[in-house]
């Protein structure tokens, strides 16, 4: 019975755990989707800032506008995430290994190992958005995300060094959903993940006719929504499925006292728990409406061939609140209402704290408290010819940050009851998982040629460097170490207006071998945060594409 | 035949008057030209403006004119609890302590105006604060509850008669609401509520001072839907209590660029019901919050005065410090054609 319990302790510890940390990673898309220009440049702009979205790319570069400008962005963003899960040869859990993730043979057909393994595929169905407000996540029919027009306008008033500027922009925006039977689900069923910057009140000051600097201040909105089924393939769950499969058998249906006292109502549920089953899904929307940053820039144009820039883009502490809702699984709740219902088992789930009886649905509120990483760029711009110009940046970001994920509940449920006698760090109101991200370094190069006077061609090209260590990767939005390859054209409309365009994709490939990431697929009776694939062989490949459309102009 | 010898008689004299309509005319000119125009500065309008600085919610704006206000203020509320628990059994005092809590509330807001008619002006507000909070140690930086509203002069200004105003405003629970924090760890920056209000403001000038007053009553809307931990309980609905709200001051001019204003401003809050699971029903008592804001108006450029204000609270409910600066963000340079 204990081991059922822990089992079920554990599983459900890093349902909630590990379902917050998978989510995040999405936040790996750094400067994504925020510039047309910067897009089509391989983000290598530092030294090049793109109009008034210098304010995010180097506010310094605002000091080079002047009058009355506005830019109005349009953007498309189409994600794909597949994932393939495979059986090694001698898979199995706890001698189990019917896993209808990766077994062609028909459910509870009495037999314990798969005759027919076969390789599963996960999808994503469409893109997902949390709602500011009505706090609540919408689906979009399949196809891409539109966003626009994001405006930005900026000032500078006539004879003044000082520009000012405002944008609205979105410096993370993903989400999507899976099918209700995907076999990713465990992995995240729907996912949404935003923060938009509403208000960025900026200044860019012009030192003297080289050097500029500038600073902007971001007011952004952050949210973090995720529905995920929950399941923990390991020998405690194997251990549980033969209690209930073997030596229950004999005694399946019938209660009766002194059954009840030797062994602890463990045999009293209709439905046990198993190794391969859903043991509970968790829904959790969380988001906050005020989050501020701020970003520092400086701008050194000696030469008009040559120009020098870096940007400082301070950490963002948010503190995202909201509801949680966990539906047990009906063998979730028969096992720990079953074991709460005879005397003996009662007695030991009091001696542990844990509540003998459970609803089918808990729900609370849960806050969560996550930093956004600095990040640091800087850069080179370089016109080698009249028409050729080339941009080196070198971009750092500090998810070293990330070393862990709390989350604090405003009241203690039979999760928590149970995650805290396995969780170290952990109490009855407070979550932590460890997460170990490291900090990342990355070149990015950009280049553009001067077709004619009104026409320039753009391309970029940034291979990106992973947060996510070798042993904490996952299938929910794998992002790893990743390539990313921009084309855009410029057009010069007229004197005062300028049309850009410009198409971008990330992709990121990856193996992730049986055993070989804690976050996914880790064997052993200690994998409990979370490995809902344990032993099974992943492969995934995410690519991120991104359209857009910049009209600039003067007001 | 009156009308008739009366049009004669009319033609006639401007005949015979000609010359000295022409001579007239450049005194007139004369004249005029040394009369107070609408922009000139005098006393009275002086007094208009730095009154309208000092009091926003008084002044309307030509149509199609924007204005752009920045104030900060800084709050201090400090609050001493007897935690107290008594034992069932015996009646012995188990649990006796004095809680000290102090609230430092830091907060900015931008409001925008915008004159739709000569007589009616849209406003709106947008909040965002910092509050640390001593006793939870807790600091957190959020938005307010942004608000919408507008002001509506139902007659036009006679110079010397009591200029009246119409207001109301929906303030949108857009902050974070207390009903939705964690209360032992989590502050507050919100109603947690949608409330109208709407009322009345008037104002006079007695040189040298203007004395003015308003009268409003503000509806807050229920709650429902929550499902916050409060102690053992959950609490579920909330029916918070509306109020009336009056205030009264006057400014004075002391130079042209120097001015004083002081007012007094009350709030009576009616019952807030709190409803938990299991059908119990808490009930807050009403409350009065009252305010004494003394202010000095330092004009900075011409149609720049800058406003830096202190005041105290006179009740329980009242912060204990307020301190305020406002000034108007020139944004003439964003006008087109400027």
């Amino acid at each position: 019975m204990k081991n059922n319990n822990k089992a079920l302790a554990c599983g459900l510890a890093a349902l909630l755990a590990g379902s917050f940390a998978t989510g995040a990673k999405a936040q790996l898309a750094n400067n994504l989707a925020i510039d047309v220009r910067a897009m089509s440049m391989g983000h290598a702009v530092t030294a090049d800032p793109p109009g008034i979205m210098a304010i995010h790319f180097n506010p310094a570069g605002l000091a080079k506008l002047d009058g009355r400008r506005v830019d109005l962005q349009f953007l498309a963003a189409d994600f794909s995430l597949n994932s393939e899960f495979s059986a090694p040869p001698d898979y199995n859990v706890f001698g189990f290994s019917d896993d209808p993730v990766v077994c062609n043979d028909a459910p509870n057909d009495g037999v314990d190992f798969c005759r027919d393994f076969k390789t599963a595929n996960s999808t994503i169905e469409g893109i997902s958005l949390y709602v500011p407000f009505i706090n609540d996540t919408v689906d979009l029919p399949p196809g891409p995300l539109i966003a626009g027009p994001l405006p930005a306008f900026s000032i500078r008033p006539a004879g003044s060094k000082f520009t000012f500027g405002t944008a609205t922009y979105l410096p993370m925006a993903a989400g999507f959903y899976r099918d209700e039977d995907d076999v990713g689900n465990f992995m995240g069923e729907r996912v949404a993940l935003e923060r938009i910057t509403y208000l960025s009140p900026s200044v860019g000051y012009r030192v003297n006719d080289e050097l500029s600097i500038g600073a902007s201040i971001g007011m952004s909105f952050q949210a973090v929504a995720l529905e995920q089924d929950f399941r923990a393939p390991n020998e405690l769950l194997g251990f549980a499925r033969v209690l209930d499969e073997s030596i229950c058998a004999p005694f399946k249906g019938e209660s009766n006292i002194a059954l009840d006292l030797i062994l602890f109502g463990i045999c009293r549920p209709e439905e046990g728990l198993g190794p391969f089953k859903n043991l509970a899904s968790l829904d959790v929307k969380m988001d906050q409406r005020f989050s501020p940053s701020y970003n520092l820039g400086v701008l050194w144009e000696p030469h008009e061939r040559f120009a020098w820039g870096a940007v400082y883009r301070s950490a963002a502490k948010t503190h995202m609140r909201g509801d949680y809702k966990i539906s047990y699984s009906n063998a979730a709740q028969e096992t720990i209402n079953g074991i709460g219902g005879s005397a003996t088992g009662a007695i030991a789930l009091a001696v542990l704290g844990i509540p003998s009886r459970v609803a089918a649905e808990e729900v609370g509120r849960v806050s969560m408290d996550l930093t956004m990483p600095a990040s640091f760029q800087t850069g080179i711009k370089i016109r080698p010819t009249e028409r050729l110009q080339f941009n080196v940046d070198a971009v750092w970001a500090d998810y070293k940050e990330w070393d862990s994920f709390d989350f604090t509940f405003d009241r203690s449920s039979a999760v928590l009851s149970l995650a805290r006698l396995f969780s170290p760090g952990s109490t009855s109101s407070r979550l932590s998982y460890p997460l170990n991200y490291q900090s990342t370094w990355n070149l990015a190069f950009g280049a553009s040629y001067d077709l004619t006077g009104r026409i320039q061609l753009r391309a970029g090209y940034e291979p990106r460097a992973s947060a996510i260590p070798e042993d904490r990767r996952s299938p929910m939005v794998p992002i790893n170490e990743a390539k990313y390859y921009s084309l855009g054209l410029g057009y010069k409309w007229d004197k005062d207006t300028d049309i850009d365009l410009g198409i971008a994709q990330l992709r990121s490939k990856d193996e992730i071998p049986a055993n070989s990431s804690c976050a996914a697929n880790c064997t052993g009776i200690d994998n409990v945060v979370y490995n809902p694939y344990a032993g099974l062989d992943i492969k995934t490949e995410a690519t991120v594409t991104i359209m857009g459309l910049a009209f600039r102009t003067r007001f | 035949m009156n009308m008739k010898s009366g049009k004669v008689a009319a033609i006639a004299a401007l005949l015979l008057a000609q010359p000295y309509v022409w001579a007239a005319e450049s005194v007139e000119e004369a004249r005029d030209a040394l009369q107070t125009k609408e922009d000139d500065v005098t006393e009275e309008k002086n007094l208009e403006e730095v009154f309208q600085a000092a009091e926003k919610q008084y002044s309307l704006l030509p149509s199609g004119q924007m204005s752009l206000n920045f104030s900060a203020n800084y709050n201090y509320y400090r609050d001493d609890r007897i935690d107290i628990a008594l034992d069932e059994d015996s009646g012995n005092i188990s649990r006796f302590r004095i809680e000290q809590d102090a609230q430092h509330s830091f907060g900015s807001s931008l409001s925008f105006d915008y004159g739709i008619w000569n007589n009616l002006t849209f406003n709106t507000r947008l909040p965002v604060s910092y509050k640390y909070d001593t006793e939870k140690d807790v600091s957190q930086a959020a938005l307010g509850d942004v608000s919408f509203g507008l002001r509506y002069q139902p007659f036009p200004v006679r110079p010397g008669a009591v200029n009246t105003t119409l207001y109301t405003t929906l303030t949108t629970p857009t902050g974070d609401s207390p009903y939705d924090i964690n209360v032992n760890s989590e502050v507050s920056s919100g109603s947690g509520f949608y409330s109208l209000g709407g009322g009345v403001s008037m104002s006079k000038v007695v040189d040298p001072v203007v004395l003015y007053g308003s009268l409003g009553y503000s509806m807050a809307f229920d709650i429902t839907g929550i499902n916050q931990r409060r102690g053992s309980d959950i609490l579920e609905e909330v029916n918070p209590g509306d109020s009336i709200n009056f205030s009264m001051g006057l400014a004075y001019a002391l130079s042209y660029e120097v001015s004083l204003s002081a007012s007094y401003q009350q709030s009576y809050n009616f019952d807030t019901e709190f409803f938990f699971d299991g059908g119990r029903i808490a009930r807050s008592e009403d409350s009065t919050s009252s305010v004494v804001n003394t202010s000095i108006g330092l004009r900075s450029s011409k149609n720049r005065i800058i406003n830096l204000s202190f005041g105290f609270g006179l009740t329980e409910d009242s912060p204990d410090v307020l301190l305020g600066l406002s000034m108007p963000i020139d944004f003439s340079g964003l006008k087109p054609g400027a």
